[in-house]
């Protein structure tokens, strides 16, 4: 997917999506997961799948987001990576469509998934 | 010396104080390493000196299991054995492929690693290593720069490639000049005959294809003909043991396993030149090293799993003058191929632009790779799990040429071999986004629910096709007569001593008694040394 798309995805979700599209997985500057997660319907897809295997995905991710939203938008980032790099550290893993990515990771995606249902 | 059975002209037997069943691998190994010995020795080759149709034809037999490749193609039927076809990545075991695990069934080696490790080192030799270096020491002595995966999740270590060695042109010379030594070519190994209790062996026949007929007398015999081949040797002589020659506790032929593996998944990294500056295979100080990654002791305790690895395949896009020039430099390496070179350098003399900028970027700007990186995969290799129901069995309505039932293959595979790969690659996923790397996304097939058919489904995914270049076994046949104290338990004792047989002994990787995710030969030449070092010392 081109960059100039993929903005003008993600900005056109965010009159729809009541998470800020700042908060969708992003582990480091340089992941490639990136890419992929700009785009809300994809992760969205993922937030699907991952919430059709564990029930309690979307009120984890829901309350991700309420947690992050208590910090500045600034730190709302680092507090994010953090917590994904927790459970990539401590193989609280999924694998969600053959992605390996940890659970946090997922929860958010199934809470956009929700999110864009309700929407 | 080597003669051929069909010229021979005596009458009578041949006799020796050791006789060995094979010159592959293991049996080139224990008769060159006892030439210089006061043992009169003859090896009993059953093909000739290069590759024969009929003796290959004898190789041939069904495969009814999962699917194998033909058996008559995955080993060589000739002077040197399937050492004529091999790859020549080597490893040593680690010592967990040793031990008793408790989620393992029948796992551990009646020895330890230790017992080993001194004959390691002479047959790296043996197989023409240029480089000695234990894992831990390649990634500081050659400046690699290390993935950055948590050493407590993830092993890194090498495989290493020989040249390959074929043993039938490296060894012969040595051995044609060997005082003491006789190699028969086109020795068939028709009978074993055995005392009535058959605890000891008085003879063997061998047979060629012309007819010639000798038997062969000696204080002491080794059968070293393959995995395969040892089973159906040993089932097929049933004069006084009506299940087949040391099968008393239905043990021969089971346990036959090999390395499954195969492209699992995909990965995609921001940065795949770094990643595969780490993880690629690499050409250092005049070998050839593959890195891979395998779980620690200690995870592999707790998530119950066996020792498979895991390594990244790739695909470069490059130039046709930039493939020239990597495919030049291998040559000159003396890894792949051989010249002639001109070819090579024809495609780099019209392409010579494009050579030039990436030789700027290796050498004057420091980049590492002067490829583009088109795909990375990962590949996942099994450490399979003992399975007595994988085995190699007679043909009893299909014989060979001498009249012997052809071997049929029923190799099987393990639910517990699909879910250590996955926990592996779990694993690997992980360390990949941790350490922003990359990102893994498994194929289909392979996160479908675990199973014992579960490699079945590689051969109908997509990947299959896509990547039908990449085999899907090793072709390393291991197991059939493993090894263990216990006589119920095992064929051969820990010294590759037949139980219940005084003066018969078996070599090769069908005494594994598990098979590591390590290729074997490297294993298969320590323990064959181990042998001749044994042999000498029993028969003084």
């Amino acid at each position: 997917m081109k960059r100039r798309r993929l903005i003008k995805l993600v900005t056109l979700s965010l009159s729809v999506l009541a998470i800020p599209a700042s908060l969708l997985p992003r582990l480091r500057a340089d992941d490639v997961f990136n890419d992929l997660f700009g785009d809300p319907g994809f992760a969205a897809h993922i937030g699907e799948i991952h919430q059709a295997k564990e029930r309690q995905a979307v009120t984890r991710g829901r309350k991700l987001v309420a947690d992050l939203k208590s910090h500045p938008l600034p730190s709302m980032q680092k507090h994010l990576r953090a917590r994904a790099e927790a459970d990539l550290a401590s193989m609280d893993v999924v694998v969600v469509d053959g992605w390996v990515m940890a659970r946090a990771e997922a929860d958010l995606c199934a809470a956009v998934y929700a999110d864009r249902s309700l929407a | 010396m080597i003669r051929d059975l069909d010229e021979r002209a005596e009458d009578g037997g041949i006799e020796a104080d050791l006789c060995i069943i094979g010159a592959g691998a293991a049996g080139i190994t224990i008769a060159h390493a006892l030439r210089d010995s006061s043992l009169d020795v003859v090896v009993l080759e059953a093909g000739g000196l290069e590759i024969e149709a009929d003796s290959q034809a004898i190789y041939e037999g069904d495969v009814v299991g999962l699917d194998y490749y033909p058996i008559d193609t995955t080993r060589l039927r000739y002077f040197g054995g399937s050492t004529n076809h091999w790859s020549g990545r080597c490893m040593k075991l680690d010592p967990i492929d040793f031990e008793v695990r408790d989620w393992i069934p029948d796992s551990g080696w009646p020895i330890e690693r230790e017992t080993l490790l001194p004959y390691y080192e002479p047959a790296q030799a043996r197989v023409e290593l240029p480089n000695r270096l234990e894992y831990e020491q390649f990634w500081e002595e050659f400046g690699i720069e290390r993935t950055g995966f948590d050493a407590e999740k993830l092993i890194e270590n090498v495989d290493q490639r020989s040249p390959p060695t074929r043993f039938g042109e490296v060894y012969r010379d040595d051995l044609e000049a060997a005082e003491r030594c006789t190699i028969w070519l086109h020795a068939n190994l028709q009978d074993i005959k055995t005392s009535a209790d058959a605890d000891h062996v008085e003879s063997v026949t061998v047979r060629s294809f012309k007819g010639k007929e000798a038997k062969v007398k000696a204080k002491a015999y080794v059968l070293a003909t393959g995995a395969m081949e040892n089973a159906r040797l040993l089932l097929a002589n049933r004069a006084t043991e009506p299940t087949g020659f040391g099968n008393r506790h239905d043990l021969v032929g089971r346990y036959f396993s090999d390395h499954a593996h195969m492209l699992i998944g995909d990965i995609v990294s921001a940065d795949g030149v770094a990643l595969l500056d780490s993880a690629r295979r690499q050409f250092r100080g005049g070998a050839e090293f593959h890195p891979r990654f395998a779980l620690p002791d200690a995870l592999q305790a707790e998530y119950r799993v066996t020792n498979s690895a895991c390594w990244l395949v790739s695909e470069l896009k490059a130039s046709d003058g930039m493939a020239a020039a990597a495919d030049l430099i291998e040559r000159m390496r003396g890894m792949e191929g051989r010249p002639p070179y001109s070819d090579s350098a024809w495609r780099i003399m019209a392409n010579l632009d494009d050579v030039a900028v990436a030789a700027w970027q290796r050498f004057v700007q420091g980049r590492k790779t002067i490829q583009e990186i088109s795909y990375i995969g990962l590949f996942g290799c099994t450490d399979p799990v003992p399975n007595p129901d994988s085995r190699v069995l007679l043909d009893e309505e299909d014989v060979d040429s001498f009249g012997m039932p052809r071997a049929v293959l029923d190799w099987r595979l393990t639910e517990l071999d699909h879910v250590s790969l996955r926990k592996l690659a779990e694993v690997i996923g992980a360390e990949l986004a941790r350490t922003g790397k990359g990102r893994l996304k498994l194929h289909d097939w392979f996160m479908e629910e675990p199973s014992a058919d579960w490699m079945m489904r590689f051969h109908e995914s997509p990947e299959a096709e896509t990547f039908s270049y990449l085999d899907w076994i090793s072709n390393h046949a291991i197991g059939t007569t493993r090894m263990a104290d216990d006589p119920k338990k095992g064929v051969v004792d820990a010294d590759g001593k037949m139980h219940y047989v005084d003066n018969f002994w078996i070599a090769g990787s069908s005494v594994f008694p598990t098979s590591g995710s390590a290729q074997p030969t490297l294993t298969i030449v320590a323990l064959a040394l181990r042998m001749a070092d044994h042999l000498k010392e029993k028969l003084a």
